[in-house]
């Protein structure tokens, strides 16, 4: 029997703004944002009764959105902040509500400047520099300081324990830029060679910078429907079939290991029982690539490959244009733009609607991941084009 | 008690005996009295039983390596002249995952399950934090 949430909802506006160094405050982006979901959708503010928000590690845009907006008489207005996997979590909400009439047309925006003028990208920090007690300092002497480090220390047991390899994390990197030498909207568009992988410098061994996602200044907002209600609007209607979540945290306790085995393993079975299918039938994926491992991990664990395989199932452009598994075709993080979770969902919405122009994607069935912090927290989506 | 390093800032009622452990070359953990189960870092309230009647306890010090990296880039003023300062995922037998550093040891040979030991690096004012080596070295 046909889940009732397969197909109930359907992605039907995206709003992107200008992306990279836009010296602007995330809240006047994430407005600008939604203003342009709204006209793709071919919507009026006033369809609008349901607001999710998500920004970055600053606090500059959050429920006072609404008023920025001057929205009225919302059904269904709040932050919420799951990292990583917030944008796929702010979907989900928003169809849970439209399928059970909480809501209409529901708005999920996200938008960042952690870009600062004259201020070069690896000055950027997610980290913490304020150290408000010894204990918390201690992570920043030993040099645990942020993400970057903990998923540096993931993707070298991956290596230590299956045989990875720097060469795996560069076809990665390599695939993806492919990619975003054909969306005009990415940053990194210059070729990339095995060469110029092994040339970036290093930040955490085995990381070099190339292995690591872009700082973006930007907004995205998608727009979330009824099924019925998005067949009559301007879009062709991306269809959410199915959806989970699983936050799998590493609680320090010796015997698990959720930076191998990722929260994404308990996710993608779920979010695939929902839309009745099999991971093989899966067209193309839209993977959050914080860093190239996240990519290898998270397709092992939807199970494209056995865990321990990742690296060479993504080796000889596996992933790229032409490819067997078309992944992160706009660029993804590491090439295209950072906005977080909405980076794979607002690709997935123009290959689910055909818009890729010459990188469009084979896309009956798109597989999109969110990640949030150290491969913890974990939202998963399948969209179509098709409704079950 | 000497003044607050310039690198540490001074640990307060919570964490001192963290600290206090490592000046006397113990590494010391909470462990629950309820439960006996052990926890990394600071917990007000036992993260397996919930119970707040927590103890800080001598551990063996002893582990495996459950993963390492480099860093490559200072980003605070231990690191200068250090880098690459090798980064340690250390997984104690008392079943605690904690980070740290691994020393003396060449980068080349350090593999995740290798078996590391405790040990102790002094800063200038006195302070000073655990560090991991492995197993087999002799100081």
């Amino acid at each position: 029997m046909k889940h009732q949430m397969n197909s109930a909802a359907a992605i039907t506006g995206l709003g992107i703004t200008e992306m990279g160094r836009v010296y602007r405050d995330a809240e006047d982006l994430a407005a600008e944002a939604v203003f342009l979901a709204l006209e793709d959708a071919g919507l009026e503010k006033s369809d609008l009764d349901g607001l999710l928000i998500n920004t970055g590690m600053g606090d500059d845009v959050g429920v006072p959105l609404h008023m920025t907006l001057g929205l009225q008489e919302l059904n269904l207005l709040t932050y919420m902040q799951g990292y990583g996997s917030t944008a796929g979590q702010m979907v989900q909400y928003a169809a849970m509500a439209v399928a059970n009439g909480l809501a209409n047309t529901v708005c999920c925006v996200f938008a960042d400047s952690p870009l600062k003028d004259k201020q070069r990208s690896g000055a950027v920090s997610y980290a913490r520099t304020d150290l408000p007690s010894a204990m918390a300092a201690l992570d920043t002497v030993y040099g645990f300081t942020g993400a970057l480090p903990k998923y540096a220390l993931a993707a070298q047991r991956h290596m230590d324990l299956f045989g990875t390899t720097q060469e795996h994390f560069a076809s990665v990197a390599i695939s993806q830029r492919q990619w975003a030498a054909m969306n005009p909207r990415a940053s990194k568009r210059e070729p990339l060679d095995l060469d110029s992988y092994h040339a970036s410098p290093w930040v955490v061994e085995p990381f070099h910078v190339l292995d690591c996602c872009l700082v973006s200044n930007g907004g995205v907002a998608v727009i979330v429907t009824s099924a019925e209600r998005a067949r009559d609007l301007k879009q062709p209607p991306v269809y959410i079939r199915g959806f989970a979540q699983a936050h799998n945290h590493d609680t320090g306790q010796v015997g698990r290991d959720p930076l191998i085995h990722t929260a994404g393993a308990l996710s993608a079975p779920r979010a695939l029982a929902m839309a009745d299918l099999k991971v093989d039938e899966v067209s193309q994926c839209q993977i959050y690539d914080c860093y190239t491992y996240t990519v290898i991990a998270t397709l092992e664990d939807y199970g494209f490959c056995a865990k321990g395989e990742g690296g060479a199932f993504v080796a000889e452009g596996r992933l790229g244009p032409g490819g067997a598994l078309p992944t992160n075709t706009g660029g993804g993080e590491l090439s295209s733009f950072y906005m977080w979770g909405m980076t794979p969902i607002s690709e997935a919405v123009i290959q689910g609607r055909g818009q890729g122009g010459e990188r469009q994607a084979p896309n009956d069935v798109i597989m999109v991941s969110g990640n949030g912090g150290v491969l913890a927290y974990h939202a998963t989506l399948l969209l179509s084009p098709h409704a079950a | 008690m000497s003044e607050s390093s310039p690198w540490l800032p001074e640990p307060d009622e919570l964490s001192r005996p963290f600290f206090d452990g490592a000046r006397a070359g113990e590494l010391r953990l909470q462990n629950c009295n309820v439960c006996a189960g052990w926890m990394y870092p600071l917990k007000k309230r036992c993260q397996h039983c919930g119970s707040p009647d927590l103890t800080w306890r001598v551990v063996s010090g002893r582990g495996t390596l459950y993963s390492h990296a480099h860093l490559q880039r200072v980003y605070h003023p231990r690191h200068e002249g250090r880098l690459p300062l090798m980064l340690a995922w250390i997984d104690l037998e008392e079943g605690v995952r904690m980070p740290s550093n691994l020393v003396n040891c060449d980068p080349a040979n350090a593999r995740v399950g290798m078996a590391v030991r405790v040990t102790f690096e002094q800063f200038p004012d006195g302070a000073a934090i655990p560090v991991f080596c492995p197993a087999g070295r002799q100081e």
